[in-house]
This record gives C-alpha cells, sequence and structure tokens, in this order.
C-alpha cells in the first residue's frame, strides 16, 4: 500500500510539474516588430488610430490565410442577435450590417460622417430662416444585392421604418418629415438646425433596405423575419449563410456602386467564437485570420507571435464610478470630489485591464469633437481628506455598494474600495448579470456601480449621459442640471462644427466642476490578425473596413 | 412492453407542463427587464415600452403563460424577443451539436470507463488499480473548462492535429467530447468497480470457477452483467450531467449548441428561448430514463419478467 502511495504521490508531482510547464511555455519573444501606428508604444501612453504599415509577407502558413487568398475568416464574441438594419441595437450586428448596406452617410476613420449613398447635400432654411431642409441626391445607378436600383422611394421607405422601430428609433429623432422630389433627390426636415442628423444617418439603424421587401409585409414581427432572412442591401458583401451560432458567410459585391471601396478579398468567413481564449488559441492555430475583440490578457503572447499582427487603439468608450447625486451624501459635491481625488486610476487601469487603457479623468471621453480635459481633480490623498473635512460628515457612515456586471467591472472595483479605505469610506461589490443590472442601475436603486458609455460623438453622449429628461434611462447619475440641459440642446442645434465645439466644451467643463461622477478609464479596442493581412485599420469607436483588407 | 412505453410517455406530459410553469415563474419574477436587456444602456423609455407592449409583456403573468400553453399545444414555442424569429429553429439550428456532443462524450466515457473500472475490480489492490482510480481521481477533479483549454492548446494549437473552433465534421467533436466524456468516465469508472467488486465476491462466482470455468469468462459471462445495472443507472444519469455540462464545453470549442443558447438566452432575458431550451433538456433527460429503465430488463432477465 505504502508502494502505491508513493507512485500516486509521484504521478501527482509530475502532473503539477507538467502543468507548471505547460503554463510558462511561450516561444521566445521575437525582435520587434515595427509598431502600429494604433499601438502605443508604452502602457497608459493614450494611442492614435491608423493604418497598420504592411507586415513583411511571411511564408508561414501559421500567418494566413487560414483557407485561401480569396477569403478571410474574422472571429468575434457575440452573434448578432439579427442582420437586420433596424430590428437591433447590437455592437455584433452594427459590424454585419456594415458589410452587408451602407448608409446615406458613413463615419470616416476620424469619426467623422461623410457621404456614402450620398453623392451631394446642401441645407436650406425653413421659413422661420433656420437651416433645417437638408437636400439630398444620391449616386446614380447604385444597385442593390438582388440587381434592383436603389431611388429615392428605398430612401424614404428605409427612414420611415426605423422611425417605427423601437430598437433604433431614437436615432431618427430629429427628423419631422421626408419628401421626395424625384427619383434621385429627396428633402428631410429636421426639427430646426440639427447637429446629429448626419451622424443619426450614419447608424446602422438608417441604413437602405428595398422599399419593395419593407412592402411585403405589415406585421412587424413578420417583416423582421422576412429582412433576417433575405438580406439585401447596397452594402460591399453580399450575405451567403447563416449557421446560427457559428458562422456567417459573405461573398463580393461585384457591383458594388463605390469602385475605389469596392471589396479586395471575395469571401468573409464570420466565425463565433465567445471565449477569449479560445479566440486566441483559433488565431495562433491558424483557423481564424482576424479576431475583433482580443482579450488584454492575451496580448503578450499575440504580440510576441511573429505571425500575427495586433492593434491597440484607445477606445471612445468612457467608463466610470457611476454614484446616485440623489442619495444623501452623495448629493453634496464635496463627498463626489473628495471620491474622485481619493481614487487612485493608474492603479484601476492596470489591474482592470492589464495596462490596457488610459485614464480618464474628464467626465466626458477624449477622442471626439468637444473633448475638454480642465477643471478636474487628479489622485490627491491630501485633496481627498480634504474635500471630506469640507463635508464635515462622519466618513464611516458612508455605505457604498458598487454593483459590477463582470470581472472586469469587479477588478477596477477592488481597486476602489481599497483607495476609498484611505479617506474613511466603506464600500462593498455587489454582482449581477447585465439584464438585472441594467434594470436596476436605470431605475436608480443603487448607491454605485461600475459602468460606461460608448458613443462615436459627443452630442450623443452627453445626451445620453446627462440630460435631465433622460433619467430613469441612460442618465443614471441622475444630474438634473437646466443650465447643462440647455447647453446640450444648444450643441445639437449649433450645425456650425466650430461654434458646437465650444458649446460641448463648455458643457464638459461645468461636469468637471460639478463632478457627478467618477471617470477611471478609456480602454483600448484590441484587435489582432495574421501578418499577413494587409490595410487594417480600426477606428477608436471600434469600427474596421473589411472591404479594404488584402492578402 | 409497449403498454408500458406507452404509459410513460404519457407521464412526461405534466413534467413538461410543470417545469414550463416554474421556469416561467422564475424568468418572470426574476429581476432584469427583457425590454431593457435587449435595448441596452442607451434605450429612451418610450422605446422601453413601445418594446414592451410589442412583446406582451404588459399583460398579467397568467395571461403570458397561457398564451405560451395555447401556442405550444399547437407545437408553436414562440418567438425568440432578441432575434425575432420563431424559437423552433433557434432550437433545430443547434440540438444536432449538443447530440453529437453529448453522444460522443457518452461513447468516450463508456469506453474508456468499463474496462477501466473491471480492470481496476480484478487487480484490486496492485498498480494497476491505483493507476486507474488515479485516472478517475483526476477525471473527477479536473475542471472542463480547463482541461479544454489545455486540450486546445496542445492538439488544436501546438500539434495541429484538431481544428479550434467549428462543428462541422467529426474532428470537431474529438476534443469537446474528450473535454465533456473526461469527467462522466471517471465516474462510470468508479462504479464500476465497485459494483465489480461487489459481485466477484458473490457465491455463485466461487462456484463457476471452482468448477473450473476460464476467469475471463467468468467475468464477461457471469460477473459483468450483473455489475452492470449500477452502471447504467450511473450513465443514464451522467447523461443528463453531460447536458449541463456542454454549457461550458459549447463555449470553450465554440460548439454552437443548445448550451449556448440558453447561456445567452438567460442572461438577455429571452424568456421564449430558455422554455424552448428547457423543454429539449427535459424531453431529453425523461426519454434517457425510460431507456435505462428498458435496459435493464434487457440486462436482467428478472425485471423484464417483473416489468414486461
Amino acid at each position: 500500500m505504502k508502494k502505491h502511495v508513493r507512485l500516486i504521490t509521484l504521478l501527482l508531482v509530475l502532473l503539477l510539474v507538467l502543468s507548471a510547464l505547460s503554463g510558462c511555455a511561450q516561444k521566445p519573444a521575437e525582435p520587434a516588430k515595427p509598431a502600429d501606428p494604433g499601438t502605443p508604444a508604452e502602457t497608459g501612453t493614450p494611442a492614435e488610430s491608423g493604418d497598420t504599415p504592411a507586415p513583411e509577407p511571411s511564408d508561414d502558413p501559421l500567418a494566413g490565410p487560414a483557407i485561401d487568398k480569396d477569403t478571410v475568416v474574422i472571429c468575434t464574441a457575440d452573434e448578432t442577435p439579427s442582420l437586420t438594419t433596424a430590428g437591433h441595437n447590437a455592437v455584433a450586428g452594427d459590424y454585419v450590417n456594415k458589410l452587408t448596406h451602407n448608409g446615406l452617410f458613413r463615419l470616416d476613420k476620424e469619426l467623422n460622417p461623410t457621404p456614402d449613398l450620398v453623392a451631394e447635400y446642401t441645407v436650406e432654411k425653413d421659413e422661420k430662416g433656420e437651416d433645417s431642409i437638408w437636400v439630398m441626391t444620391l449616386h446614380e445607378g447604385v444597385k442593390f444585392h438582388d440587381g434592383s436600383v436603389m431611388t429615392t422611394d428605398d430612401v424614404l421607405a428605409s427612414i420611415e421604418h426605423a422611425q417605427n422601430s423601437p430598437d433604433i428609433r431614437s436615432y431618427t429623432q430629429s427628423i419631422v418629415k421626408t419628401e421626395k422630389v424625384d427619383d434621385l433627390t429627396f428633402k428631410i426636415y429636421t426639427d430646426g438646425p440639427s447637429a446629429s442628423l448626419l451622424y443619426d444617418l450614419s447608424h446602422h439603424g438608417n441604413y437602405i433596405v428595398p422599399a419593395r421587401q419593407l412592402a411585403q409585409e405589415t406585421d412587424p414581427a413578420k417583416l423582421d423575419q422576412l429582412l433576417n432572412t433575405e438580406v439585401i442591401g447596397a452594402g460591399p458583401y453580399k450575405f451567403v449563410e447563416w449557421r446560427k451560432g457559428e458562422q456567417i458567410t459573405f461573398t463580393a459585391h461585384e457591383d458594388y456602386f463605390d469602385a475605389e471601396r469596392a471589396p479586395k478579398i471575395k469571401n468573409i468567413v464570420w466565425k463565433i467564437i465567445p471565449e477569449g481564449s479560445s479566440r486566441t488559441i483559433a488565431l495562433r492555430a491558424g483557423d481564424v485570420d482576424y479576431i475583433i475583440e482580443t482579450d488584454s490578457i492575451s496580448i503578450p503572447e499575440l504580440e510576441a507571435d511573429p505571425n500575427v499582427a495586433v492593434m491597440k487603439v484607445e477606445s471612445v468608450s468612457h467608463n466610470w464610478l457611476t454614484i446616485n447625486n440623489e442619495v444623501p451624501p452623495f448629493d453634496d459635491i464635496n463627498v463626489r470630489k473628495a471620491m474622485n481625488a481619493a481614487i487612485n486610476k493608474e492603479d484601476v487601469v492596470t489591474v482592470a485591464l492589464n495596462g490596457t487603457g488610459v485614464v480618464a479623468m474628464s467626465q466626458t471621453p477624449t477622442g471626439m469633437l468637444g473633448e475638454y480635459t480642465g477643471e478636474y481633480d487628479a489622485y490627491d490623498l491630501d485633496l481627498a481628506k480634504k474635500y471630506m473635512e469640507t463635508w464635515g460628515g462622519d466618513p464611516s457612515t458612508i455605505k457604498l455598494e458598487m454593483i459590477c456586471s463582470n470581472d472586469t467591472k469587479a477588478r477596477a472595483a477592488e481597486v476602489i474600495m481599497a483607495n476609498l479605505k484611505e479617506i474613511g469610506i466603506e464600500s462593498s461589490i455587489v454582482r449581477m448579470d447585465l439584464a438585472t443590472y441594467l434594470s436596476v442601475t436605470a431605475e436608480g436603486d443603487f448607491t454605485g456601480f461600475i459602468g460606461g458609455y460608448t458613443s462615436n460623438e459627443m452630442m450623443s453622449f452627453l445626451k445620453g449621459v446627462y440630460l435631465s429628461s433622460n433619467i430613469n434611462s441612460s442618465n443614471k447619475t441622475r444630474t438634473s442640471e437646466p443650465e447643462l440641459d440647455e447647453l446640450i440642446i444648444k450643441a445639437t442645434k449649433t450645425v456650425d462644427q466650430g461654434e458646437r465645439e465650444k458649446v460641448l466644451q463648455a458643457a464638459t467643463k461645468f461636469l468637471n466642476e460639478l463632478c457627478p461622477q467618477i471617470p477611471l478609464y478609456q480602454d483600448y479596442t484590441l484587435s489582432a490578425h495574421k501578418a499577413n493581412l494587409k490595410n487594417t485599420f480600426i477606428t477608436p469607436g471600434g469600427s474596421f473596413f473589411a472591404q479594404e483588407w488584402e492578402w | 412492453m409497449w403498454k408500458y412505453i406507452a404509459k410513460r410517455l404519457l407521464y412526461m406530459i405534466p413534467v413538461l407542463l410543470g417545469v414550463t410553469l416554474i421556469v416561467y415563474i422564475i424568468m418572470s419574477v426574476a429581476p432584469g427587464d427583457p425590454a431593457k436587456a435587449i435595448l441596452g444602456d442607451q434605450a429612451t423609455p418610450d422605446a422601453i415600452e413601445q418594446l414592451r407592449e410589442e412583446l406582451g409583456l404588459d399583460d398579467p403573468l397568467l395571461v403570458q403563460y397561457g398564451r405560451y400553453v395555447k401556442g405550444l399545444v399547437r407545437g408553436d414555442l414562440g418567438i425568440s424577443y432578441k432575434s425575432k424569429g420563431p424559437v423552433i429553429d433557434e432550437i433545430i439550428a443547434r440540438v444536432p451539436t449538443t447530440l453529437y456532443l453529448s453522444l460522443s462524450a457518452t461513447i468516450i466515457a463508456v469506453v474508456i470507463a468499463i474496462p477501466l473500472g473491471i480492470l481496476a475490480a480484478v487487480k484490486q489492490n496492485t498498480f494497476i488499480d491505483g493507476l486507474s482510480m488515479f485516472i478517475a481521481l483526476i477525471g473527477i477533479s479536473i475542471p472542463i473548462f480547463w482541461l479544454g483549454l489545455l486540450l486546445l492548446v496542445y492538439f488544436a494549437q501546438e500539434l495541429r492535429w484538431f481544428p479550434a473552433s467549428g462543428a462541422s465534421s467529426w474532428k470537431h467533436f474529438v476534443l469537446p467530447g474528450i473535454a465533456l466524456g473526461f469527467h462522466s468516465m471517471a465516474s462510470i469508472a468508479r462504479i464500476t468497480r465497485s459494483s465489480m467488486l461487489e459481485v466477484i465476491r458473490q457465491d455463485y462466482i466461487r462456484t463457476a470457477r471452482s468448477k473450473g470455468m476460464p476467469y475471463k469468462q467468468v467475468i464477461t459471462k457471469h460477473a459483468l452483467p450483473n455489475a452492470l445495472i449500477p452502471t447504467i443507472t450511473v450513465t443514464g444519469l451522467q447523461i443528463g450531467a453531460l447536458l449541463a455540462g456542454s454549457v461550458l464545453t459549447e463555449s470553450v470549442f465554440s460548439l454552437p449548441g443548445i448550451g449556448r443558447l440558453i447561456i445567452n438566452s438567460i442572461q438577455g432575458r429571452d424568456i421564449p428561448v430558455v422554455l424552448g431550451c428547457i423543454l429539449v433538456f427535459t424531453l431529453t433527460f425523461s426519454i434517457i430514463n425510460l431507456l435505462v429503465d428498458i435496459l435493464y430488463a434487457f440486462v436482467d432477465p428478472r425485471i423484464r419478467a417483473q416489468y414486461f
């Protein structure tokens, strides 16, 4: 028996050693490749988005392509709920919509709206003398995937369809009515001057589908099913097949209207791989060519692989510790400012994001028109204590519960807990699944939570996060400041970009002084792909342009 | 026998209805509004209200459940809140993957576990017994998730013998089958060993050996059939556990099965899809229980005589 015990012990030790070796096993790091413009030189340095410099072509099959030079295999964490344009508001769906459909406008690499299906447009004055009539003309001969030619009727029907869809109708709010001029020209009437219209028209919810299809069904549920199975757009790729939960395939639209942006790779296989580590393994094993969402923990391993290129771009996703401004003592500005100054955000970025992000100091994100980074307090424990003294209450009476809906947020909350203890505030972490978190936080039934908001432009961000009419939905700090509301509304009505920038900056300045929540970080958008894939690019909004890629 | 089977099949109807009622109530009273889960952080109150109305979520709970059961009787599992497509289509697209996965895991588990259990029993207290039970111990202790990742790193990434993701050929089910089957293998091997040990100490085994029957024949003809009853029971239960384990395995190996669908649907409060998946699990588990009971009769003539 003793002999067996010894043998089993030996086997156990052997297994542990093998496991440890497998954990440490990593190929020696290759000499550093030329850095992507999108790659920060060091952790915490803001990155710029940009074209990836063409890496040296490699003969190694693991450098791509996974299938052949006519195909690129993209993998993503989440499956789109729908292939329709207006039947969802999911990021995973937006990626797919960008392949199959076009909008009247699109966001360029700097996130500015630029004409897409529209060839030219002018703004006319209404009877009040306001710039609210948008006259737009489509490119001639734009063809849908079924061969039919796009006309004004398709545009007007698509906008009407979007206005009736609960998922995305907020992106049509500024549109009062539409009017056909001729087969290629139409008018959009907005509720006064609108700075957000062109951004809204760039949203996938307003992408153009054939009017013929929209007229086929009157029942919204049946129409959704029809649009989800017969996917017809005018985008660079045509839908081929959807194997639910596994993959979607697309093939190039040969009659794509924009010759300069026509697809260079014929086929796209769009794979769904939910686990981050499995996506990394699939890329390194040669099964896929491009990972849209790369796990931050896999970055060192991928950067050391000569067959892989990693792209890091500072995203426009702004993350914070939200505190309920209606609940005492968080309604006191000194308490909020004390908490803000007491939290070491560098530590939060290191612990929560493995260093793949930048510290956020301002109440609004950087990297978009109207950014402003003044009037905030940096990490300063003495200053935090002074704010607490000014408040005059007993810090031990403050009870902060931080709701977290995922591991990243929970790691951030652990750092915050330790920091707040330094000024005598006791806090705790409450884990919730996403659906519960969304309900509880929208209803205001909380003291604090780790949250965030992603928007491609400042007006939507300010409206969503701070406009008082959005209390009980996306204004979760429950900020209600008439002066701020006025600034936000003014920005949405200011068409002149320079003027609008000033108004947006004034709004952020106001917010930084008010400190309704504690900004934490803006994470990086992390993507990785085979080294042989060229012309890749990601925007701060996380978008990419698959039709520009080539082997 | 056919009467017995028909009776058991009829018993399944109240079981299925009971399960749907319980799950419906739990999902409906659980915090988290399906409309908010679908529309996300940026939804306006108006949009949430419109969607709730479209989905019929403003109706009383009993009205909603009654509507569901009415559809169920007609074979309509409803419309997914999230994809807005028929639930039946979502499930049909994913059932084969989960079935292949469970089948491959069961085959791997049974093929390894039964010989391992027999060997450990007949070679009790030897090195082989120790090694067999050591393997079983590892199988029970090792998390499916970790084993799956380890298999992926070695056999997909390093050796490139098997694909890392997908479900389009038998090769895609080998690694997930091993990851999922390893845990069941351990339980089955342990129960086979203990029941074999019990049987080989019986008088009739001693009699067979004293009559000069070869040892191999004694084990395969006399001991094994009697020792198999508890093994069959555990194997049946393990298939149920495999369905639960498929949730993790399908995520690690990116298999488009029911396990992943139900997890995503619970997170998104997509009640019709959750109910549809639960129905499939319940039905599968009930049918497996029935098959196990029938199998007893084939293995043990006394049961056959008593019930069939």
